[in-house]
């Protein structure tokens, strides 16, 4: 027997042991909801999916992408010259020097791996990914050593030549290693990868020019509300959290957990990946880090037991601490959906244990027994505007700009900030009407904390407020009700054109219908991002663009953009209220104190309150309306109250 | 175990006039769902027109729902007593009124007086209920007392008692009730509603001009109480420790 063979033997075996694996693992997918996937226009997009979308995240990590082009790329390309060098014996060296070069290439990438390995960032997960690279690197080295007759470099020394014993061991381990990792281990994540790739529950997500980050509404018929055991999620979400490449991206740049509140997305997704596949299991042996706060904490659960529980896999606190900003999401090299996942458990844990923490019950029935979360009667949202004589949409019938309040209306500092821009669309000639007392809340806060009873009532009574009027666009200061109306009503019935203030005032100053003062030299702004605007949104232009009309110098915090640390007052945070050593809104005034900016510019009545609400010698909070109306080229006394 | 019947009224939102819970009926529903955690058996008892108004409690935990049919304006201790009376339960938990109709909060007192049994306001908590029932008191000032009586009883929970919590809309949405239809012709109340007219406030007058109002105004009066500016640790120790033994709040 040729010494070729054995890596034949090798192969199929591994083959064989893989496909078991894989076939038990497809078996707990299939353990899941059905979910409606399109399968022809996922598997056309599946390059472009991954030549473009997952590259533009995994390239943020130049050593990480170089490491994966060479190891994963090699290591592809070896195993598809294997097939017809070892496969079908064809030893020719047009194909055998090509292999040679491909195992080069896997080996140079697998070295990559294990210097990472070496000094291993605390961000990745450490157990079987650790023998990972060597997996990887004995796999190409056995493998080249057995291509070498074929290439013409050395004559077949047979099998029983003690370096072909040697090399055989170290590629039966290594294949096996890998085979056996493909269902239970590193290698799992090319496999439900690109399979998250194709039936991806949030397919828009890579198609549209805006992010459209919808959630998902569900039958509140249905005999169970929401997630409570791995087998609840649709099947194509547990694909999704098999993907996971425990690389601690999502970790890195979770608020929550930086805050040390007991929140890891990373261990979220594992803990789903971990319990589909065993009736029972605990999470002793997970090798990444653990919930903040709880690290001495032993959590069980299986593919039919609740996730969330006491004992369970996810601590409730986890749950609650999330202020479903996707910076997780954003910084998923996998495109694995974090905060759906938190949603879908949130759903069980409100709709059917009633199982919220601390304010938000009170919330929640504050407003299911006034339509808003105060309690306050439905005329109060106009208090503040009394002398704003705002016209009602239900005298005037129909308005080009329909404003609206959304909860801002009830806080002081979100008063201050509507009145300046309707102060400001007055001066620029904007037609301006609200609902007034018509208006309910959007039930924006009800979805996120899990109440979807809640927000579909709400929806479907706002739906049908609308719906007896005319307007051309719905304009708001509060980038919660933005997303809520523009992404979350559609799938209710209602579809509306939505737009921000900042927007609108963009818009006015490029048309010439804003003249500003020339600055007086105050300080450098700083712009904070509001995840509802910004990463659910991708606004993140507009409010930059007019700050920078306005003249002075503007500076970005490190954290900006797609990668803005949330401010921590959204998903009801703030309401459920989940200790942790540090806060949120401190940690993102620090920020914007190291830019060395005198005001910190926000563009959320939420982001408004919690960066207010941090004492101490930090810049001032100012929200980009105010600083408009502020910097009008007229009298104050001029512009109309 | 012995069978425990909270009364549950329509609450009504104080601002907005919607259906809720009422306050204090959901804090007796939290004394009875203490109770029965502990392996006694709960009924919540509503009489009116309506599942809803029942509804909005069986959110808060599984337990026996039962709506007795009546109009929504019917007095409705003639149609209670003859249920209770065949029930004979342990307990008969209620909160201290109603929040709508008349809310004299009579109706323990009365349904006390006509079942023979002791009615105990303020009930911040149940110990435990075999055949009497222990049970602590809330007194002003944040004071206790331990109290027993013998069941059955009539036991009114404390305006200021913790509200159940985990509400659940599945729970709600799944509740079933058993409507149960009332004999006896409901009785037209013997009060009517009429609206309220502002009583004169007796204002006190200060003789002496602005200053002397406007010192009125803004001075404080002192209490009866000690006033010690920066005491050393110990002796502040001493005074706090004898104004607690004072206040019948410290065993020593």
């Amino acid at each position: 027997m040729g010494s070729g063979g054995v890596v034949l033997l090798i192969l199929l075996g591994a083959l064989g042991w893989a496909l078991i694996g894989v076939l038990g693992r497809v078996a707990g997918w299939r353990a899941g909801r059905p979910a409606k996937v399109d399968w022809l226009a996922g598997l056309l997009a599946l390059p472009r999916r991954y030549l473009v979308n997952v590259h533009e995240v995994v390239a943020r990590d130049r050593y990480a992408s170089t490491m994966h082009v060479m190891a994963a790329g090699g290591l592809v390309l070896a195993l598809l010259l294997l097939v017809l060098v070892h496969g079908f014996g064809i030893a020719s060296p047009w194909l055998a020097w090509p292999l040679l070069l491909a195992c080069g290439l896997t080996l140079l990438g697998a070295e990559r791996v294990l210097r990472r390995r070496t000094d291993r960032p605390p961000r990745l997960s450490g157990g079987r990914w650790n023998r990972f690279g060597w997996a990887i690197g004995g796999f190409a080295l056995g493998l080249a050593w057995f291509t070498l007759p074929a290439a013409g470099v050395m004559a077949d020394p047979g099998l029983f030549h003690p370096a072909s014993l040697v090399f055989a061991a170290l590629l039966a381990w290594s294949a096996f290693e890998l085979a056996d990792g493909l269902a239970h281990g590193p290698m799992r994540h090319a496999l439900a990868g690109a399979l998250n790739l194709v039936a991806h529950p949030r397919a828009q997500r890579f198609s549209a020019d805006r992010p459209v980050a919808a959630i998902h509404p569900i039958d509140l018929d249905a005999p169970k509300l929401g997630v409570e055991t791995p087998q609840d999620f649709t099947w194509n979400r547990l694909v999704m959290a098999d993907a996971c490449v425990a690389c601690g991206r999502c970790e890195e740049q979770c608020p929550a957990f930086a805050a040390g509140q007991p929140l890891d997305p990373k261990f979220v997704i594992r803990a789903v990946a971990m319990a589909q596949a065993a009736d029972h299991v605990d999470d002793r042996h997970y090798a990444g880090r653990r919930w903040p706060g709880l690290e001495g904490r032993v959590g069980e659960g299986g593919a039919a037991r609740p996730l969330v529980a006491d004992g369970g896999l996810i601590p409730p606190a986890a749950l609650w601490a999330c202020t479903t900003c996707r910076a997780c999401v954003e910084a998923c090299p996998m495109m694995i959906e974090h905060v759906d996942a938190i949603i879908d458990l949130r759903r069980f844990q409100t709709l059917e244990l009633g199982a919220v923490p601390g304010k938000a019950p009170a919330a929640l029935a504050e407003l299911a027994a006034s339509d808003n979360i105060h309690g306050r009667a439905a005329a109060r949202r106009m208090d503040a505007f009394v002398d704003l004589d705002l016209p009602l949409l239900r005298e005037v019938k129909s308005t080009d700009l329909l404003l609206w309040l959304g909860d801002g209306a009830f806080d002081p500092r979100g008063q201050c900030a509507i009145r300046a821009f309707v102060q400001v669309a007055r001066h620029a000639g904007l037609e301006l009407a609200v609902l007034g007392e018509e208006e309910l809340d959007t039930g924006d806060l009800a979805r996120r904390l899990g109440d979807e009873a809640q927000f579909q009532r709400l929806a479907e009574a706002n739906i049908a407020t609308l719906a007896r009027y005319r307007f051309r666009r719905i304009v708001t200061t509060d980038p919660h009700v933005l997303n809520s109306l523009r992404n979350d009503y559609p799938a209710m019935g209602g579809h509306y054109e939505v737009v921000h203030h900042t927007a609108v005032l963009l818009e006015l100053a490029l048309a010439g219908r804003l003249q500003f003062q020339p600055s007086d030299g105050q300080g450098a702004f700083t712009y904070h991002d509001p995840c509802y605007l910004g990463r659910w949104n991708g606004e993140f232009e507009a409010p930059r663009r007019l700050l920078d009309l306005l003249g002075e110098g503007r500076v970005e915090m490190a954290r900006h953009g797609k990668t803005a640390r949330c401010c921590g007052g959204g998903g009801g945070a703030p309401l459920t209220d989940i200790p942790g050593p540090r806060r949120i809104p401190d940690m993102r005034m620090a920020d914007a104190k190291a830019t060395g900016a005198d005001t910190v510019v926000v563009a959320c009545p939420n982001c408004a309150v919690m960066l207010d609400g941090v004492t101490g010698d930090y810049p001032a909070v100012a929200e980009v309306a105010e600083l408009v109306l502020a910097r009008l080229a007229v009298p104050a006394e001029r512009v109309v109250a | 175990m012995a069978e425990i019947v909270a009364l549950l009224s329509a609450g009504c939102h104080p601002e907005t006039g919607r259906l809720r819970p009422a306050a204090g009926d959901a804090a007796a529903l939290a004394l009875g769902l203490a109770l029965c955690a502990s392996g006694h058996r709960l009924i919540g008892l509503h009489a009116g027109p309506a599942d809803d108004a029942l509804r909005v409690y069986a959110g808060f935990a599984a337990f026996d729902l039962v709506r007795l049919d009546l109009p929504a304006e019917a007095d409705a201790l003639p149609a209670i007593l003859p249920w209770l009376a065949e029930r004979h339960p342990a307990l008969v938990l209620a909160g201290a009124r109603a929040e709508q109709g008349a809310g004299t909060g009579l109706l323990p007192y009365a349904l006390a007086q006509a079942m023979g049994a002791a009615c105990i306001p303020e009930v911040a908590g149940v110990e435990e209920l075999a055949e009497r029932v222990t049970l602590v008191q809330a007194l002003p000032g944040g004071r206790r007392r331990r109290l027993a009586a013998p069941a059955p009883a009539v036991l009114v929970a404390a305006a200021r008692a913790a509200p159940p919590s985990g509400w659940a809309y599945a729970r709600a949405l799944r509740a079933r009730t058993v409507p149960v239809t009332v004999q006896e012709p409901a009785a037209t109340p013997a009060w009517r509603s009429e609206p309220a007219r502002p009583l004169a406030r007796p204002v006190r007058r200060i003789r002496g001009g602005a200053a002397a109002r406007m010192a009125a105004a803004t001075s404080f009066t002192a209490g009866k109480g000690q006033l010690l500016v920066q005491p050393p640790p110990d002796e502040a120790a001493r005074v706090i420790l004898a104004y607690l033994e004072a206040e019948g709040l410290l065993r020593s």
